[in-house]
């Protein structure tokens, strides 16, 4: 199987945080189709992200799509056998070098037993005939340098019996690492080549299945209506703030979309090439670190924060507004200590350019700042909610300004 | 400010002005965050407020915590293509035939819904709508109904992929695969113990949960086309679950998987476009936002706390009981389900479990025994009356005729058989902490 070893560049991914919410907004915004119906984008969008599955066949009604599983099954199985004899060749390798430099070793104890034994053998010539003692101290060197050479010998010898053993097993590791990764690889270009063909063959199948589902609908799926958070916006200059939070809230909540296709590539690069990438996971998380903080505020607008409402459920409008202006105060402290301290937290970051101590070593300065912009978008919003109970509790009898 | 307070005025101070401030209706997450701010300024000076933010980056930036957002959002687009509900339709009429089956087929739905949600206000709410009008249409006891619906509904915080699990795991440092796999049989034997209680009491008396009218029911032929519809939401949770139990993926690339297959099931169905995908986003955004912000409040609050040796204070006090390791355990369970009655979960996890966990970890408990009973004690605060979340939720949607008292009842039974499931993975540890051993060894 080829690696793959795209790295996202940073450029790309602050670009894409900002661009891609823009065009989400925007399609979002457009004429949906039909709940139901079949078309050609989507079989084509399906093509791309899971076409690996089949499943735009699946999507057009044509069950040959579940042919791709089996496909699909081999890459994920030989990918792991191939893993598993990459590790095996490499554990094996690692022991070759080890024993290779075991074997060095004893034979350099070779050489030098042979040294001692010569030098024992000239000295024991050059001793006088009738000198026991000397003798059998030259004996006794002689023996021992002899022995401590038969023993190296004999360990060259396992080790080299090892070496035999472990060959065989290289040799095979390898052979398996080459076997599995010509199968995953020729399982990956039939996939290919069957969803080249599937690109030309796409509309015949949408066609297809548009006449099949006029004839056979799909049961209806019934959908819950859910609330138009639009309409929470008020009037006026709450209104405006409203609507920024509105905005904000929607822009970083599409981020989510970013993430399932990240992971879908690290997974697919993970399991399929053998390649983890090392910016998915990092980038990711920061991302929805990021979302949380930005979030803040259009949680409170859409009254998402939990409250204990045991009493607060029974009081009037008014009652609210006059209690929630009281407990306004603890609010301010905190979001405006969030601001003031996240400000000195980012203003430290921006100054050190900050990265992270990651391979991919991604500028943290923007994801501190962003603390500083949702303490701004949180504390604006309570200047939203505090104008709105004031005039509530002023006026209760006007018509409410909250939209609810 | 440098005060010095004496830690059990402290404690009384910074609990009651917590207590004061949630009745009166503020977030809990700005309670949390509030209390703790004007505390860390009257205990030290304007430069301790500096942790406040060196507190929040280290969630922003927790790994862990992004399998939230990815979990829920998969629920999310799962609910919003109309998958779930189509589910309940299904499971119903595969069931029907049974004594008591529509309650049964209830409490099955919602343990498969839990499988796919992790919070439980859908399950409730999404149950309520379908599943009590059809049970009582055929006149089953209100009681039954509703106390199945409800105990089903809870199920969704203990069967991974449980939202509180990930928080527990975060928060007291736990690895999460190993508290979801833990978490898998008490589930499934809760569900297991509701199912018993309700298919043997209309055994018994049959007017409590009578099976639907021979001609109403479906063939098998039908059994099975009905079976072929639900064929992709429930690969889906296999493949979630097995990639996630096998220890080969990591909950958040589980979770990652399991929001690209909620795309394609949503596809599939022919449901998927940019406003159900934007709704989902929005649905998502609106949950986590609240979980997380609510850990943003409480980590300075309960992280001042300890600072100032609250730790040892609780510690203190548990030990001065006199009661033994099981004695504490026991009471620390008690605590959880009398703040259940009151707090959030989200905030009953962060403002106890903190503090707790060192405690439990000291008497030589297994945390991850404890994360899970925690977790069922959990469900328990959310059926015990009077403030039990669960209660109110299915208020919202049952029928006026049914008084709050019948709801109240109802979820005693279930309440009994939910202690009796704690008493049990008390007194057998192994039911909890044998399967994540097999699967992580």
């Amino acid at each position: 199987m080829p690696s793959v070893e795209f790295v996202l560049p940073h450029w790309l991914y602050w670009a894409g945080l900002i661009v891609f919410p823009l065009i989400a907004m925007y399609l979002a915004r457009q004429i949906q189709p039909e709940p139901g119906s079949r078309s050609n984008g989507i079989a084509y969008f399906i093509w791309a992200v899971g076409g690996f599955f089949g499943f735009h066949r699946l999507y057009l009604k044509n069950k040959w799509g579940i042919l791709y599983w089996p496909l699909f099954g081999v890459i994920l199985y030989a990918s792991s056998m191939e893993r598993e004899a990459r590790i095996i060749y490499s554990d094996a390798v690692g022991a070759v070098s080890a024993i290779e430099s075991s074997t060095a070793r004893f034979e350099r104890r070779i050489i030098k037993s042979d040294k001692a034994l010569d030098k024992a053998q000239t000295r024991m010539a050059a001793l006088p005939e009738d000198d026991e003692r000397g003798r059998k101290r030259q004996q006794r060197a002689i023996d021992k340098a002899n022995k401590s050479k038969a023993a190296a010998e004999v360990k060259i010898v396992n080790l080299s019996g090892e070496l035999k053993t472990l060959q065989p097993k290289i040799a095979e590791a390898a052979e398996n690492r080459k076997f599995w990764s010509s199968i995953a690889f020729n399982a990956f270009i039939a996939i290919l080549a069957f969803m080249l063909l599937d690109l030309f063959l796409i509309p015949g199948m949408t066609r297809k299945a548009l006449i099949y589902l006029q004839t056979n609908p799909d049961e209806e799926v019934q959908r819950e209506i859910l609330a138009d958070d639009r309409e929470l916006a008020g009037t006026g200059l709450p209104g405006v703030i409203d609507r920024i939070s509105l905005f904000t809230g929607e822009f970083v909540a599409l981020w989510s979309v970013i993430a399932v296709f990240v992971y879908y590539y690290e997974v697919i690069v993970r399991y399929v090439f053998n390649s983890p990438t090392n910016w998915a996971h990092e980038g990711m998380f920061l991302m929805f670190g990021m979302q949380y903080l930005i979030a803040g505020a259009y949680a409170m607008l859409s009254e998402s924060h939990v409250r204990v409402d045991i009493f607060y459920a029974n009081f009037s409008p008014r009652g609210k507004a006059v209690v929630d202006l009281m407990t306004s105060v603890f609010f301010f402290i905190f979001a405006g200590t969030l601001l003031m301290t996240g400000w000195i937290f980012a203003a430290d970051s921006v100054r050190q350019n900050e990265v992270s101590f990651t391979e991919w070593a991604i500028q943290y300065w923007p994801v501190k700042i962003v603390i500083v912009i949702g303490a701004v978008l949180l504390i604006l919003q309570g200047i939203s909610k505090l104008m709105k109970d004031v005039s509530l509790v002023i006026a209760p009898n006007k018509e409410m300004t909250n939209g609810s | 400010m440098g005060l010095e307070i004496d830690i059990g005025w402290l404690t009384l101070l910074m609990f009651g002005s917590l207590v004061v401030l949630l009745m009166s209706g503020l977030p809990l997450a700005f309670v949390t965050g509030g209390v703790a701010v004007i505390f860390l300024f009257l205990l030290g000076d304007a430069d301790t407020l500096n942790i406040v933010p060196s507190r929040i980056f280290p969630l922003m930036t927790d790994y862990q915590l992004s399998a939230i957002p990815l979990f829920i959002f998969m629920a999310a687009m799962l609910e919003r293509a109309g998958i779930i509900k189509n589910m309940f339709d299904v499971i119903y009429k595969l069931l029907g035939g049974l004594k008591g089956g529509l309650a049964s087929a209830t409490i099955i739905a919602s343990t498969i819904l839990a499988a796919m949600v992790g919070v439980i206000g859908a399950a409730v709410v999404t149950m309520g709508i379908i599943a009590l009008p059809a049970m009582l249409q055929r006149q089953y006891d209100p009681k039954i109904a509703m106390g199945a619906i409800m105990a089903g509904g809870t199920l969704g915080i203990l069967i991974p992929p449980s939202i509180l699990a990930i928080i527990y795991a975060v928060v007291a440092d736990q690895s999460v695969g190993e508290l979801f796999v833990g978490a898998v049989i008490p589930g499934l034997m809760l569900s297991g113990m509701y199912i018993i209680y309700v298919t043997a009491r209309s055994y018994i008396n049959p007017k409590l949960g009578p099976p639907i009218p021979v001609d109403e029911r479906i063939t098998v032929r039908e059994k099975f086309a009905l079976m072929r519809k639900m064929a992709a939401p429930i690969m889906l949770i296999l493949v979630v679950f097995s990639a996630l139990f096998s220890g080969a993926a990591t909950p958040v690339e589980a979770a990652g998987i399991g929001t690209f297959g909620s795309f394609i099931v949503a596809a599939l169905h022919g449901q998927l476009d940019w406003r159900t995908i934007r709704d989902a986003c929005v649905t998502t955004l609106k949950a986590s936002s609240m979980v997380i912000w609510i850990m943003f409040g409480a980590t300075i609050f309960v992280g001042l706390y300890v600072l100032e040796g609250g730790q040892q204070f609780v510690t203190g006090a548990l030990d001065a009981t006199g009661l033994g390791r099981w004695g504490i355990l026991i009471l620390m369970m008690v605590i959880l389900i009398v703040l259940g009655m009151f707090l959030d979960w989200v905030g009953i996890l962060l403002l106890a479990v903190p503090i707790f966990v060192p405690i439990i970890k000291d008497l030589g408990f297994d945390p991850l025994w404890f994360g899970v009973l925690y977790l069922v004690n959990m469900q328990m605060s959310f059926l015990s009356p009077p403030f039990g979340y669960a209660l109110f939720y299915l208020r919202g949607v049952a029928p006026s005729s049914i008084p709050m008292s019948d709801i109240f009842k109802s979820a005693l039974p279930f309440l009994a058989i939910q202690l009796l499931g704690l008493t049990l993975l008390m007194i057998f540890p192994k039911l909890i902490t044998w399967l994540p051993g097999l699967v992580y060894g």
